[in-house]
């Protein structure tokens, strides 16, 4: 599991690549709420190569949404591939954690 | 273990047991290969001075029987107090924290060494923490258990009948399920998954099971299953436990009307298999995961049930397995298995299973295997 963080002002892109299984979350989960919760930075999440998530993975995600609300920022995350859509379908996830077709429309909802 | 007495005056005598490393003595620290993903998952392995090849080969000092690993992947070598890595020109390559290494690699202390989807990591660790690790395992083993031991027993002899089967991971997860009467005419069934592994997914599980089994949710229906759910959400909100929710499937049948009414909760759907096989019906409503937000809102469903038919509740790690090339059945793939004729001296849930396992790489599965079978 790979993560990549660029920051922009008050603005955060992270670029997941790989599985978010146990293992994959294990890996990436402390760099990436440590990057962008402290500050509370709106955060767009690029899932098009994460190829599966577990319930760790979703258990971050809205670890995450939680701690940014609270700091009056937002996540949103786009283009998750079939597989991973259908998990979040499965669980709502849209309830809780905006997910949107491409970048420029999550980082308008971002900033909306 | 050193121990000292103290002994107050009466019969009474009190043993003090330490267990810190006692002044001047040197704690004794070794290296260790332990698998944490793929073949062997869980197993630990110390190095000495002789080196250890790793491969599918049976000669191979850790044999992994994995499609990934080649017959003689790589070679790990404990020199001058450092772990080094050599590949062997596999076919797959060796990966070092996700680099491929090309030369000998020295393995500082907690890095990940990958072949394929064979994950091991390089600890250093002293006798005491490996006994730790060890009672932690055995732990973990009581926790798994526990929870069957709170699971029912088949019911073969009355109507509506059950069956299931449950083989848990290597790491313990937080399936578990329960059935019975609630009253003459409702039988309820219901199969949750709490988030993660481990103690804390286990503890969470037996916590739910419990207050599902003695129905210790005060001034609730358990026969309206918007209604559990909800209390449940309500009793079980992720910041009071340890930042963990769950999914469930909750259904409650109705002898005299032959009618079923369910929720679920960002659980994938329960199916109904009529007598003849030939039609699977999705029984899921909308609802989100058990304990993420204060507010839910449920819907409840409710479908006939025909005389015959079969209600198939199970978790994900039913479905979300892959093969030795990395491809995942998925719930799709899965559903052809449902409709297939019953197999000689298996249960159902046993028959499913063996058809999951078949397509699965080697070694145990990721994740619990939980399956239960409600025959009406």
């Amino acid at each position: 599991m790979e993560i990549e963080i660029l920051v922009v002002e008050n603005f955060a892109r992270v670029k997941l690549r790989g599985r978010l299984d146990t293992l994959g979350v294990d890996k990436i989960e402390s760099k990436f709420t440590g990057s962008v919760v402290p500050d509370g930075k709106n955060t767009v999440v690029d899932l098009r190569e994460v190829s599966f998530i577990a319930s760790m993975g979703l258990r971050m995600f809205i670890a995450v949404a939680k701690q940014l609300r609270r700091r009056n920022a937002r996540m949103v995350l786009f283009a998750p591939q079939a597989q991973v859509n259908e998990v979040f379908q499965t669980v709502l996830l849209h309830d809780i954690v905006p997910i949107v077709a491409d970048e420029a429309e999550a980082v308008r909802y971002a900033a909306s | 273990m050193p121990q000292s007495e103290e002994n107050l005056g009466d019969r009474t005598t009190i043993l003090h047991r330490e267990d810190t490393v006692p002044v001047g003595v040197q704690e004794e620290f070794g290296h260790y290969l332990v698998v944490i993903a793929g073949t062997g998952l869980g197993r630990r392995l110390r190095l000495d001075a002789a080196p250890l090849i790793i491969g599918r080969e049976s000669q191979c000092g850790l044999v992994l029987a994995n499609a990934d690993v080649s017959r003689r992947h790589c070679r790990v070598v404990l020199k001058g107090g450092e772990v080094v890595a050599t590949d062997l020109n596999s076919t797959n390559g060796t990966y070092v924290d996700g680099k491929r290494i090309r030369e000998p690699t020295v393995l500082p202390d907690g890095s990940i060494l990958e072949m394929g989807q064979q994950v091991i990591k390089h600890e250093r660790r002293s006798t005491r923490e490996v006994r730790e690790a060890q009672e932690l395992d055995r732990d973990l083993e009581k926790a798994r258990n526990y929870v069957l031991s709170l699971l029912p027993a088949p019911i073969a002899m009355s109507s509506p009948q059950a069956e299931w089967l449950i083989v848990p991971s290597a790491r313990v997860g937080g399936d578990a399920f329960g059935y019975g009467e609630l009253d003459d005419d409702k039988f309820v069934s219901f199969l949750f998954d709490v988030s993660g592994h481990g103690i804390g997914a286990a503890m969470l599980s037996v916590s739910i099971l419990n207050v599902l089994r003695q129905r210790a949710l005060p001034g609730c229906d358990f026969k309206s299953p918007t209604q559990v759910l909800g209390r449940l959400n309500a009793m079980f909100q992720m910041e009071n436990h340890n930042g963990m929710f769950f999914t469930i499937w909750y259904g409650v049948y109705d002898r005299r009307q032959q009618k079923l009414v369910y929720a679920s909760a960002g659980h994938h759907p329960a199916y109904l298999v009529s007598s003849d096989r030939t039609k699977l019906t999705p029984l899921k409503t909308d609802g989100p995961l058990i304990g993420v937000m204060e507010e839910l809102s449920l819907e409840e469903g409710s479908t006939k049930i025909p005389q015959g038919s079969s209600l198939h509740l199970f978790s994900d790690g039913v479905f979300e397995v892959d093969d030795d090339n990395g491809w995942q059945l998925g719930l799709t793939n899965l559903l052809p298995l449902l409709r297939q004729p019953p197999t000689e001296g298996r249960s159902e849930p046993q028959r499913i299973y063996q058809s999951v396992r078949q397509f699965a790489r080697s070694g145990p599965l990721d994740d619990d295997f939980s399956y239960l079978v409600v025959n009406f």
